[in-house]
């Protein structure tokens, strides 16, 4: 028989209703045993008694049901975001308040890269790129980084910074030389400045990709088993043990994870969502259904993404009248895009829906949510499916009558609260206007409506972190200190549950993980504070102090991959 | 349409068009007759391979993102993006030029942008030839008014170089009528309604192709009469005024889908190119042969819905000499 080991605890918060709280759990072959008392848990013969967490609070293994592995292939390169940011090896990243600061932090780094030619005795070459991201020049009042700026770094190296919006970047006059990105240049997307010389800027894919050797390193940065690896090591550090990407991972990198994920020590469970409306449908719902047969405990298939429509920041959500609020410009158009056309949503659907895989889609708008429901209602009416789960992600502007119908539907919502930190200033002047984002990610009404909430990072778009995205359903505090919709704030209760059992639900893995309970895998997430009981301001201050993922305990901490 | 050799920069037409308006119909027709009397070595992207209607013994090696094809062209798939997939093409292109496409076609998606998608033909290798939006003429009156699409197809027809109605055989004539004065409400570009087979090539490539330095091609006066577009070539007295030239080209009838030729201006050659509503004159730095210069090729419909002014008029306007 495997042996028994009882973690004692300052408190054990299970979210199972039966027992919400305990002292003591006991974990056999991975899973949990028990849960109640030191003294209650010898009811299952001889134990070790492992003392480690006395002092800690146990939760159910967070669940973050909609980020991007990328979110660790970024790691590899120097970070110029404006908030703080903590890498996967623990070491927090100042914020860079200012264009001067973003400069200093690129010398550095370009001094480090200096440094490992003359280590390595190697020349570099073109693919020797400067590379860093996460610019947020939205922050910078009016001055916008360019090429001038990157100048100032190198004129040797070719600069490349990638800004967190992932819709524009900014290279020096070495990338722009080397790649003919001149004066006379007829690619939009490459303004100009006063002189007629391109600024610097590269706006959207097509733009970005004229700086090849730049933009290759994001290209190839998905298939890196180095980032993967940092990837599961951020979900660790902030707690999480069981993570979805939703839909970024394609087939051909599938055996880099499904090695990963064999390695004895490796800290995350990893959902692979895969991405439909590429090509045949059917037959990738049959290829997925034949792949989720060999699911292991650390990789999982059987779920797929669809993306219907862009996002609010970049307005290219597709939204319900009265749109967008007025371009001062007056260059952007009314509405935004669509991803997948309308009327080829049911068909598409109905692909991966026939074949019992459960579908999240993409739907940032509150016009592309109508859509969606609409083709869940049609393929329940064609093929009527009970419990499908079928979720709607973002769904940032859901009004009070489309969360009444996803109920009646049975459409989950995963909703995008980390927006009201990192964007809420920008959607109350800039995209939607005061009073729809006071509705925007609206935790209140889903439940109340009856929907089963779940909410997200989406990393790398915002940092992996549940106690944040929590604190953020929970308070609804904008960057700049405004409440966002006071009405929508929800319970620490109901946030934590949201973040636990609400996204393994969306899973549909709640009956294995998501609370602690006899039966289910020993995933814990364990914390310095309990969040039930910590002021609410202070939620996204709590220490992780790291996790235990089937029976493993795994360390937040400073190398990409401890092992206790 | 003799196109033999390798252009330094692969002429890239962006074919685009909502749902079912009948896109990938063009381009199987295109690539069955890309071995004809004319070869072309014609790259295709598309989104699904699935609907490429391609002849088993047609194909000469397959992979997972491209199909080779007997008759020299290919097809691509776009599951990597697009950046990804014209770089490889042009990484071949350069390590094997007397292989590599002579013209590049890419299938947008039904709902994608392809003035958005046109940006990419700015990548190294590649030339911006021109953007055909197709519409379905069966459709197109209750697809502008829906809630959810009516927008996009706006836009789409608004960054046309060209517009081809498909399914005017499911209509009217009077219904024709109708459609396709709400395209020209909706967009400079010429409107050409079902394209017969036999001028496709040059419908569709030689509105892009440049420079103009074939001779003009060798066909019968039958075939000419059955072509639904008309070649015209006008010579220019030279050295031309860039002013006059432009405000010439500018004023070109709604039928004209393709100006283009090299001329002499005051202080240097130039290139003339008018596609579509589009027109751009740029200095010219190659060489070019004595009997093309100063000539300029106009390919224009010849049933051209609605066309109010006539070639000839405008052909007889062209800018005098400086
Ligand atoms: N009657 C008629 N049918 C046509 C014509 N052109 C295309 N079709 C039909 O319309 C349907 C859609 O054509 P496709 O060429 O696949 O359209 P598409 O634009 O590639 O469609 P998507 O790739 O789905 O956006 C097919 O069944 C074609 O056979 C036409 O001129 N007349
Ligand atoms: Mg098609
Ligand atoms: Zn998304
Ligand atoms: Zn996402």
């Amino acid at each position: 028989m495997d042996s028994t080991t009882i973690y004692p605890a300052r408190l054990v918060r299970t979210l199972w209703q039966s027992n919400p709280e305990a002292t003591a759990v006991a974990v056999r072959s991975g899973r949990v045993l028990g849960v109640g008392t030191l003294e209650s848990l010898q009811q299952w013969g001889p134990a070790t008694v492992d003392e480690r967490f006395a002092d800690k609070v146990l939760i159910p293994g967070f669940v973050e049901a909609h980020a991007h592995t990328m979110a660790g292939a970024v790691w590899n390169f120097p970070y110029v975001g404006f908030f703080d940011r903590t890498d996967p090896d623990g070491k927090t990243w100042p914020g860079c308040k200012s264009l001067e600061e973003v400069v200093s932090r690129l010398i550095e780094a370009n001094e480090r890269m200096d440094a490992r030619l003359v280590a390595d005795g190697s020349e570099g070459g073109p693919e020797d790129v400067l590379f860093a991201w996460g610019l947020d020049p939205i922050y910078f009042n009016e001055e916008r980084l360019s090429r001038k700026h990157l100048d100032l770094v190198s004129v040797d190296r070719p600069i490349f910074v990638f800004h967190a919006s992932a819709h524009l970047a900014t290279v020096n006059t070495k990338m722009l030389d080397m790649q003919d990105i001149g004066a006379d240049h007829p690619a939009e997307g490459v303004p100009k400045d006063p002189t007629g010389f391109p600024t610097g800027e590269l706006q959207e894919p097509a733009a970005m990709a004229l700086a090849m050797p730049g933009f290759a390193i994001l290209l190839r940065a998905f298939s890196d088993p180095v980032s993967a690896q940092k990837f599961a090591a951020s979900c660790r550090n902030a707690g999480v043990t069981t993570v979805a990407d939703l839909g970024t991972i394609q087939e051909q990198d599938w055996p880099i994870w499904e090695k990963l994920t064999n390695e004895p020590d490796f800290p995350a469970r990893i959902v692979l969502a895969y991405r439909g409306y590429r090509g045949n449908d059917s037959e990738a719902a049959a290829k997925v259904v034949a792949k989720a047969k060999g699911n292991t405990d650390l990789l999982r298939f059987g779920i797929v993404k669809l993306v219907l429509d862009g996002s609010i920041q970049g307005y290219t959500a597709r939204l319900n009248w009265p749109h967008y609020l007025p371009d001062p410009q007056d260059q952007r158009a009314t509405n935004g895009l669509w991803l997948i056309p309308p009327d080829a949503l049911t068909d598409c659907l109905a692909a991966f829906h026939d074949a019992g895989l459960l579908v999240h889609c993409h739907t940032n708008g509150d016009e592309a949510l109508d859509v969606f429901l609409d083709a869940v209602q049609e393929v329940q009416l064609r093929n009527p499916r009970p419990d499908h789960r079928h979720t709607a992600q973002h769904a940032q502007l859901t009004t009070p009558a489309q969360f009444q119908r996803m109920a009646n539907l049975g459409v989950n919502a995963n909703l995008f609260t980390n927006h009201i930190w990192y964007w809420g200033d920008q959607h109350r002047t800039l995209t939607v206007g005061e009073d729809r984002a006071a509705g925007m990610n609206a935790c209140r009404s889903a439940l109340d409506a009856g929907v089963a909430l779940s909410f997200h990072s989406d990393a790398p778009i915002t940092p992996i972190g549940p106690l944040h995205t929590m604190w953020c359903a929970v308070n609804r505090i904008t960057s700049s200190g405004h409440v966002l919709g006071p009405d929508e704030r929800i319970t620490p209760t109901e946030a934590l549950q949201a973040a636990t059992l609400g996204a393994a639900y969306q899973l549909r893995m709640d009956d294995e993980i998501g609370s602690i309970q006899p039966g289910k895998r020993a995933d814990f997430t364990v914390l310095e504070e309990d969040p039930l009981a910590v002021e609410p301001m202070a939620l996204r201050d709590i220490k992780v102090w790291g996790t235990v993922l089937s029976g493993v305990v795994h360390r937040a901490g400073t190398s990409p991959n401890p092992v206790d | 349409m003799a196109i033999n050799a390798t252009p330094l920069r692969i002429p890239v037409t962006v074919l685009g068009g909502y749902l079912g308006a009948g896109k990938t119909t063009l381009i199987n027709q295109l690539l069955s007759q890309a071995g004809n009397a004319d070869p072309v070595r014609i790259a295709v992207l598309v989104n699904d391979f699935g609907t490429i209607n391609l002849d088993a013994a047609f194909i000469s090696s397959q992979s997972d993102s491209v199909i080779e094809l007997s008759n020299g062209c290919i097809c691509c798939s776009l599951a990597d993006g697009f950046a990804a997939t014209l770089d490889q093409i042009h990484q071949r292109a350069l390590a094997d030029p007397a292989t590599a496409p002579q013209q590049l076609l890419i299938e947008t998606s039904g709902v994608a942008l392809p003035g958005a998608v046109a940006q990419y033909a700015h990548l190294p290798g590649f030339e911006l030839a021109s953007i055909i939006v197709m519409a379905d003429g069966e459709q197109l009156e209750d697809q502008l008014a829906d809630r959810y699409i009516g927008d996009t197809i706006r836009t789409q027809l608004g960054t046309a170089d060209l517009v081809v109605v498909t399914k005017t055989d499911l209509i009217s004539t009077s219904n024709l009528e109708t459609t396709t004065s709400l395209i020209r409400s909706l967009s400079p570009a010429p409107i050409i309604s079902a394209p017969p087979d036999s001028d496709l090539q040059l419908l569709v490539f030689g509105i892009g192709a440049f420079p103009p330095s074939s001779p003009p091609s060798a066909r019968t006066s039958d075939q000419q009469a059955t072509l639904a577009i008309a070649s015209n070539r006008v010579r220019l007295v030279q050295p031309v005024d860039q002013k006059a030239l432009e405000h010439w080209l500018e004023a070109a009838p709604p039928s004209v889908a393709r100006v283009k030729g090299v001329v002499e201006g005051e202080k240097a050659l130039l290139r003339v190119d008018r596609v579509g509503p589009r027109v751009r004159i740029q200095v010219w730095p190659n060489q070019v042969a004595a009997g093309i210069l100063g000539t300029i090729e106009i390919l224009s419909i010849k049933a051209h819905p609605g066309a109010n002014q006539t070639l000839s008029q405008w052909l007889g306007d062209s800018p005098p000499k400086l």
